[in-house]
């Protein structure tokens, strides 16, 4: 294969490719290079991913699918456990705080874009460095909620409403 | 998508320039054919660009470098070596150029 071959090879995939939807267009790319020499075949790729929008997000598209399922299922169960537990004991407080920052964090991972590093000292001997989601969930679980008023020691204060005239 | 950008952080001042099998060695994908869609994905961002380098048959260093497969000829002077080369497909090299931090291009 000369270079003008591999010119002629490129603006044909090229070519067929762009006239083809977005989701269509990487399997006949990747179909037409298997018919190349082994050797141009990642090259080619290269080029013609760099020149054309491959776009191959159905794949990528599924599996935020599903982490948002999973995560908002995660969030409806914290939040049902929240309130159906009135005064949850340590274990039932750890599981619902867990399926809460769980969900949240599933969520926030799928929907922003961009990365959270995070480089934590729990004690003097203990330091935890994360990133992405991992990072998202140390912050959210250790510095949300924060502390709720103590309601019923104190009723006078706090949400309530009175229907006075 | 989200390893390979950290990988391939712009340096101050000075752009950065990476093939194929040395950002592997970096991000270490589950697979190649993955690894090139994202890098075609950031190229068509313009958060890096990608040059088409001829290599020296004599020295193995760049001959030249285009900006796409066009402008590549079929014979090319080698600055190197002092001598003419044809061009063959087995003598381009594609190559990621990562701009520094203060390209304001």
């Amino acid at each position: 294969m000369t270079t003008d071959d591999l010119k002629a090879e490129f603006n044909k995939i090229v070519a067929s490719s762009l006239s083809l939807p977005p989701a269509k267009r990487l399997d006949y790319v990747l179909g037409e290079l298997d018919k190349l020499p082994a050797e141009y075949r990642e090259f080619l790729l290269q080029l013609v991913s760099t020149t054309v929008a491959l776009a191959d997000d159905r794949t990528s598209m599924k599996t935020t699918r599903n982490q948002i399922i999973i995560s908002a299922i995660c969030l409806i169960v914290g939040t049902f456990l929240a309130f159906y537990f009135k005064t949850p004991t340590g274990i039932q407080y750890l599981f619902i705080r867990g399926f809460f920052v769980l969900g949240v964090v599933g969520i926030a991972v799928a929907i922003l874009v961009g990365t959270v590093n995070l480089k934590w000292s729990a004690t003097k001997s203990l330091a935890v460095t994360a990133t992405g989601g991992f990072a998202l969930f140390i912050l959210i679980y250790y510095l949300n909620p924060p502390q709720p008023p103590d309601l019923k020691s104190n009723p006078s204060q706090g949400n309530v409403q009175t229907n006075t005239p | 998508m989200h390893k390979i950008e950290e990988v391939l952080q712009p340096q101050p001042l000075r752009k950065t320039e990476y093939s194929l099998d040395r950002i592997c060695e970096l991000v270490e994908p589950r697979s190649r054919d993955e690894l090139i869609l994202a890098l075609g994905k950031l190229v068509q961002s313009g958060r890096m660009k990608r040059i088409i380098r001829v290599i020296s048959h004599a020295t193995q260093g760049g001959v030249a470098d285009f900006n796409s497969l066009e402008e590549v000829p079929r014979v090319i002077d080698d600055g190197r070596t002092g001598l003419s080369m044809e061009v063959t497909p087995n003598d381009l090299r594609l190559i990621y150029v990562v701009p520094p931090t203060n390209d304001n291009r």
